[in-house]
């Protein structure tokens, strides 16, 4: 067989580098010139390599800023009906929950209009941020309608919410899940350690019980960088 | 920093979106001049432009410097379920589709592609890359290979005109059963911004998907660059769950004691009698609901337990216990409600049902064991699911 023309061969080792996490989400990539003269061999070459690396989304070039790296490495399920916090666990990474705000609070506009009730009606409201190790991941706010007695006594750093609603024998049936692309606001982005304008996934879920009801509506924002968010349909 | 608790903020919020709503303010309609809504709302003009701004970042409203807000067009839905064509989907939406074929040609399929469809390298391949347009407006590039032995000929369509999976399965009679879809979030590159109509660095979604035929053969591997301006995604999921899973986490839940935290271990043998009560108030709730409870325990709490499993149970699983106790646990508890337990042991699960006591046998095998645990012990995802386990009993019963 034929040996391999060069750009493939390079491909192949960029490819086996970034997959293997020599670098970290983020990096920037070696410039054309910097890897011409570490391979001795010319920038056309050099750059059909890294063309196929930005084809399959391993690198990203920015205009005028230059190549990250963009590999993602927590895949999110989209198939199951499941926590934030179970979908991560089916993937081997358990999170920490931090809650930073639990209380009642008055519905107002846009939470009434999702929850059908109104504006001046009590939802809790709970927003919660999940780390994995140090690093928060997820930064989620969720409004719960004010039908689970004594809510506020359970702790949510501990506790996920389906299974506290379960134990109420209100059970998360259906979710209509919407996903955006967002360039994350400010405070989102301090909570989630990240700069102003960085890409994130918006996810919102509104939950019925077995009835139909809707009980839950959460809004979470995921910086997208480690993420990538997949299905199987049949 | 703190803005879940900045009630001015929220409120801001609610009063513009309530603003655009009352006024039937349409995409591309504009609101008032900041001071003027800061006004109109009664609420301070810094808060107001915050609240601008955070709405801005979620694709609602966009400015024009110079001219002010606008309200943004609504987003259409990618119904990530429906795996109808493009312009199938958006018919039926009321939505005129569209597509503009950049380029359509034979090519060798090289390494990237090759890998993607299972196939050899020179092998050849169709390469389709469309516009695919909603109202007139670009929604995403689309670029579908399919491996040219699968559908020769397929360069006499006419791509603008006729949708991909309506000829395959008219002309080629494939039928796609399986979808496998990868998003990921990038920015626009100048050629992407160029043709999706939007700026160079806008953020897209790049989705990528294998379809599969039933025969599980690859047909179709398909990226595109989808604008995160113009769409979002949309994904129904659901679940029949009415059994309520009580383990002891749920079980130190339902005692609602705040000194059953993580470092006590949810040791439900020392909760207080007082506790206990709760426990039947709400155990008895879920009942009412008509919602179904299985319990899932280990041996230190059965003496413990016993009673509110006599009560309510309708299901028992008992994990790694010794088999003598297990099996006298589990003929006490099918003298009353329950109908299924599960005895779980490392290498094993041994079913047990009212309706057929001499299965009670430990160590029979009831049903096929290797599918059983391929499906429920090591199957998707890497957790257990006693859920499913006990829905498989009873369907198989």
């Amino acid at each position: 067989m034929a040996k391999k023309a060069l750009y493939l061969q390079l491909w192949e080792k960029f490819r086996m580098q970034i997959l293997a996490g020599e670098y970290q989400y983020g990096e920037v990539f070696p410039t054309e010139r910097e890897l011409e003269i570490q391979y001795s061999c010319d920038r056309k070459t050099i750059r059909k390599a890294l063309n196929l690396l930005v084809e399959e989304s391993l690198l990203v070039r920015i205009t005028g800023k230059g190549t990250f790296v963009c590999k993602p490495d927590i895949r999110l399920s989209l198939e199951n009906l499941k926590s934030f916090s179970g979908l991560l666990r089916q993937e081997g990474v358990e999170t920490e929950k931090k809650v930073l705000f639990f209380k009642k609070v008055e519905a107002g506009y846009r939470v009434a209009k999702v929850l059908n009730i109104k504006k001046c009606d009590e939802v809790y409201k709970c927003v919660r941020v999940l780390y994995d190790k140090e690093n928060p991941i997820v930064l989620e706010t969720i409004y719960i309608l004010d039908i689970f007695p004594d809510l506020l006594k359970f702790d949510l750093n501990i506790y996920s919410l389906f299974e506290v609603m379960e134990s109420f024998g209100q059970f998360p049936t259906k979710v209509t899940e919407d996903i955006l692309a967002v360039e994350l606001p400010e405070t989102e982005a301090q909570y989630l350690n990240k700069e102003t304008g960085d890409p994130a996934y918006l996810i919102s879920d509104i939950t019925e019980n077995q009835e139909g009801k809707i009980i839950e509506y959460n809004r979470a924002y995921i910086a997208s960088e480690r993420f990538v968010l997949s299905t199987d349909l049949s | 920093m703190a803005r879940h608790n900045n009630l001015c903020f929220e409120k801001a919020l609610d009063a513009i979106e309530e603003y655009i709503d009352v006024h039937g303010l349409k995409e591309n309609d504009a609101l008032p001049a900041e001071r003027r809504l800061a006004e109109e709302l009664m609420m301070s003009r810094g808060t107001v432009r915050e609240a601008l701004k955070a709405l801005e970042c979620e694709g609602k409203i966009y400015k024009i410097h110079g001219k002010g807000n606008f309200v943004e067009a609504e987003r259409h839905s990618v119904d990530i379920n429906d795996m109808q064509s493009f312009s199938a989907a958006e018919k039926r939406e009321g939505n005129i589709p569209s597509s503009k074929v950049i380029f359509f040609q034979m090519m060798k399929a090289g390494e990237m592609i090759a890998e993607k469809l299972n196939i050899s390298s020179e092998d050849k391949v169709y390469s389709l890359c469309r516009i695919r347009k909603i109202n007139g407006k670009p929604v995403m590039i689309e670029t579908a290979y399919l491996p040219a032995v699968i559908v020769p000929g397929l360069e006499r369509y006419e791509f603008e005109e006729e949708s991909l999976y309506h000829i395959l399965e008219r002309d080629y009679k494939i039928e796609i059963m399986n979808q496998e879809l990868n998003i990921q979030l990038s920015r626009a590159s100048d050629q992407e911004a160029a043709r999706l109509e939007i700026e160079p660095g806008d953020l897209v979604y790049v989705e990528k998907a294998a379809a599969r035929t039933v025969d599980n053969r690859i047909v179709e591997y398909t990226k595109s660059i989808i604008s995160s301006k113009r769409a979002k995604y949309r994904i129904r999921l659901s679940r029949r769950e009415d059994i309520l899973m009580l383990d002891e986490l749920k079980l130190s839940i339902l005692c609602n004691e705040e000194k059953l935290k993580r470092q006590e271990g949810y040791a439900i043998d020392s909760i207080e009698a007082m506790y206990w009560e709760h426990v039947d108030q709400a155990l008895a709730q879920v009942k009412r609901n008509n919602s179904k409870i299985c319990f899932y325990l280990v041996d230190d709490v059965m003496e413990l337990m016993m009673r509110y499993i006599s009560n309510y149970a309708d299901f028992l699983i008992l994990n790694r216990m010794e088999r003598e106790k297990a099996k006298m646990y589990v003929d006490q508890a099918l003298e009353r409600n329950v109908r299924v337990a599960l005895i779980v042991e490392d290498d094993c699960i041994t079913i047990c049902s009212e309706e057929k006591k001499e299965q009670i046998c430990i160590g029979t095998k009831v049903i096929d064991m290797e599918e059983f645990q391929k499906k429920f012990l090591f199957g998707i995802g890497r957790e257990w699911e006693p859920i499913k386990c006990v829905r498989y009993a009873l369907n198989h019963l």
